[in-house]
């Protein structure tokens, strides 16, 4: 009790609303400007909380990705183009909307179910987190191991279009770990004879060359192809806001909030359920929130005309996502999203290692982060409202601008993140990787969870060997173990079915 | 994208064959040691590389080829250009970083890059080219204390 307590006044300090503030405002700008999203941002911003205490570097890292989550609802409402890929739900409803002169009311609509479904989300958080830890510490190392072997495999096969080269995306990432120390013998282990290559390749080296770097550079390529392209239809102009709008359109009345009651409500249960299982993303959750309030609606054929209720499922289901995100994380220590993934590698730049053990060693920390979410979302619901009109001047950004400064700011937080020159180059060498998996459709999310689950998956068959006398057959003899891998075999026996079941329908 | 499909299958199988028979033996010591060797979980991670794009190839074979498919390739030359000419700022300006300071290369960064980005108005490039790098050099010099280049 005492640790709640304190971890909640740790929260409520000025430095940490602050820091929350400005997390939140930059993770709206960035998820409004179409091609940047949160998963970028965060990339870039782990190296600037270096020198800050743990739970303002970790609260500044949760404001941007709740900020960019809501942020990419602002150019789908104008524009009727996702800032973000969780927005395009946002964008069947939200974008007719703005055309009938409510783009206001549309973005107002989309705040409120926005802070509405992550809250709910945060809360079942709060309460699951501590229960399932207990459960987890309880796991052996063969149970880990099949859980990680799990979870690649569940987000290989939902990240990736190709379940094959998802597992090829998750392989790579685990092999490219291996580079550095041996953790057991200590002894170099793919260095090529360098000596910077010892400390192995540092996480925001890849983050951010493959998350934001390579982004860049495909955004820059796809506006010149656009300009080489005369004949390519002109891109739709953003809805402005206009002055002499009525109070009724420039404003959601408590009736139209709770009038779409149920639909929250719905939405926020499909997006935390969905957050909670690695590997099926935020934009399956938009999907699923939207598909069901549309059934469930009174007024169906509403949908895709400028329909309030499809704006508020499509929102507070994405946003129901980034707190259940957080389970797998804080529980077992498994990244559900690239997101959780980079903030792995904050936590451990912060002393923490992820996990139920976490519970038991940083349990003020934890309570602090769950205050400073909570925090967040009220942050959230004040700066989004004081500032939408501000917000929605962003999409006017030119990208000439905007991207070269991109670029320059990731060579400068790949920099700051190790201290060296050297890893500017790791950076790049990821960036140039990333962008040829974003054009060969091998999934960089996958490689990168990969990455991170690599050391753990090592450590987990180290300790099953050790323990049973280096025989692995132990892995199949204990209940949870082998019944985590028969769940993986029969999940990907499932996938692999179906995608042949859909690529033989396609066949004429 | 089934004939790209194809050749990067193959060229995985290459690069795993190399990596398992040569790179990875050869970069990571040998021995009898406790628990797992450290050649152990490259050479698994390899192998299911191998494994996998064996089935890539098989499943993007020739004979399975759609007609309109076969002739799709995602990195064209123009593609490989683009690449080239970002990959080659960045290293120029990292190289400027290192050998005259964060600043310089941050100009020669964002002043390069918005020239390819298409930008022309020499005073639009002037002000973000120099603006971007002071202000961030300020922003995580004296107000972050981070140490920069």
């Amino acid at each position: 009790m005492e640790a709640i307590i304190a971890g909640f006044l740790d929260a409520f300090t000025p430095s940490n609303i602050i820091y929350l503030t400005v997390g939140i405002a930059g993770g709206v700008m960035v998820g409004a400007i179409p091609g940047l999203n949160g998963p970028m941002a965060i990339a870039i911003a782990v190296p600037l909380t270096f020198y800050m205490d743990p739970l303002i570097a970790i609260a500044f890292l949760v404001g941007i990705n709740k900020g960019s989550t809501f942020g990419g609802s602002i150019s789908a409402i104008l524009l009727n183009t996702p800032g973000t890929p969780e927005a395009v739900a946002t964008t069947f409803d939200g974008y007719p909307l703005a055309r009938q002169g409510k783009g206001l009311k549309a973005m107002k609509m989309a705040l409120y179910a926005s802070v509405t479904g992550d809250t709910f989300s945060d809360i079942v958080l709060i309460f699951v987190a501590a229960p399932i830890a207990t459960v987890a510490l309880k796991m052996g190392p063969p149970e880990v191991f099949s859980v990680i072997i799990f979870a690649l495999a569940l987000i290989a096969a939902l990240e990736s279009a190709s379940l094959l080269k998802g597992l090829i995306g998750a392989s790579l990432g685990i092999l490219v770990n291996c580079i550095g120390i041996d953790p057991v013998s200590a002894s170099p282990r793919m260095t090529f004879g360098i000596m910077d290559l010892q400390r192995g390749i540092p996480l925001m080296a890849v983050g951010i060359g493959m998350l934001a770097l390579s982004e860049v550079w495909a955004q820059l390529e796809a506006g010149s192809h656009r300009k080489r392209n005369a004949d390519s239809k002109k891109q739709e102009e953003a809805v402005k806001i206009s002055a002499g709008l009525t109070k009724a359109d420039q404003r959601i009345s408590l009736a139209e909030y709770l009038k779409v009651g149920k639909t929250l409500l719905r939405s926020s249960l499909i997006g935390t359920a969905v957050g909670t299982l690695p590997g099926l993303g935020v934009t399956i959750a938009s999907f699923l929130g939207y598909g069901a309030a549309k059934r469930a609606s009174k007024n169906p054929e509403e949908f895709g005309k400028g329909s309030l209720e499809g704006i508020a499922a499509a929102e507070a289901a994405n946003n129901a996502v980034v707190g259940s995100n957080m389970i797998p994380l804080f529980t077992l220590g498994i990244p559900g999203n690239v997101v959780a993934a980079l903030l792995i590698g904050a936590f451990i730049i912060h002393g923490v290692t992820p996990g139920p053990m976490m519970f038991e060693e940083s349990g003020r920390l934890i309570y602090g982060i769950y205050a400073a979410m909570l925090m967040a979302n009220l942050l959230n619901l004040f700066i989004g409202g004081l500032g939408l009109r501000i917000f929605a001047k962003a999409l006017s950004a030119p990208r000439s601008i905007v991207l070269p400064i991109i670029i320059f700011i990731c060579m400068a937080g790949a920099y700051m993140a190790e201290n060296s020159i050297f890893a500017i180059f790791l950076m790049l060498i990821f960036a140039a990787g990333g962008y040829f998996m974003r054009k060969l459709e091998i999934s960089f999310v996958t490689f990168i969870i990969g990455f991170v689950l690599g050391p753990m998956l090592e450590l987990s068959l180290q300790q099953t060997l050790i323990i049973s006398h280096n025989n692995p057959l132990i892995i199949l003899r204990r209940p949870i173990s082998s019944a985590f891998l028969l769940l993986t075999a029969f999940f990907l026996w499932r996938v692999t079915r179906k995608k042949n079941t859909a690529s033989k329908g396609d066949t004429p | 994208m089934q004939r790209m499909n194809f050749y990067l299958s193959l060229s995985l199988i290459a690069l795993g064959l190399i990596l398992v028979f040569w790179v990875i033996p050869s970069q990571s010591a040998s021995g009898e040691r406790y628990g797992l060797p450290p050649s152990t979980l490259p050479i698994a991670c390899t192998v299911l590389i191998i494994v996998f794009s064996v089935l890539l190839m098989f499943q993007n074979r020739p004979g399975t080829w759609d007609k309109k498919e076969a002739g799709a390739n995602p990195l064209t030359p123009r593609i490989l250009r683009h690449i080239a000419l970002y990959f080659g700022i960045s290293i120029a300006g990292v190289l400027t970083m290192k050998y005259l300071g964060f600043t310089a290369g941050g100009v020669l960064t964002i002043a390069a890059a918005m020239i390819s980005a298409g930008r022309h108005s020499p005073l639009s490039i002037a002000i973000w080219a120099l603006g971007a790098p002071a202000a961030l050099y300020i922003v995580l010099w004296y107000g972050l204390r981070m140490p920069l280049p």
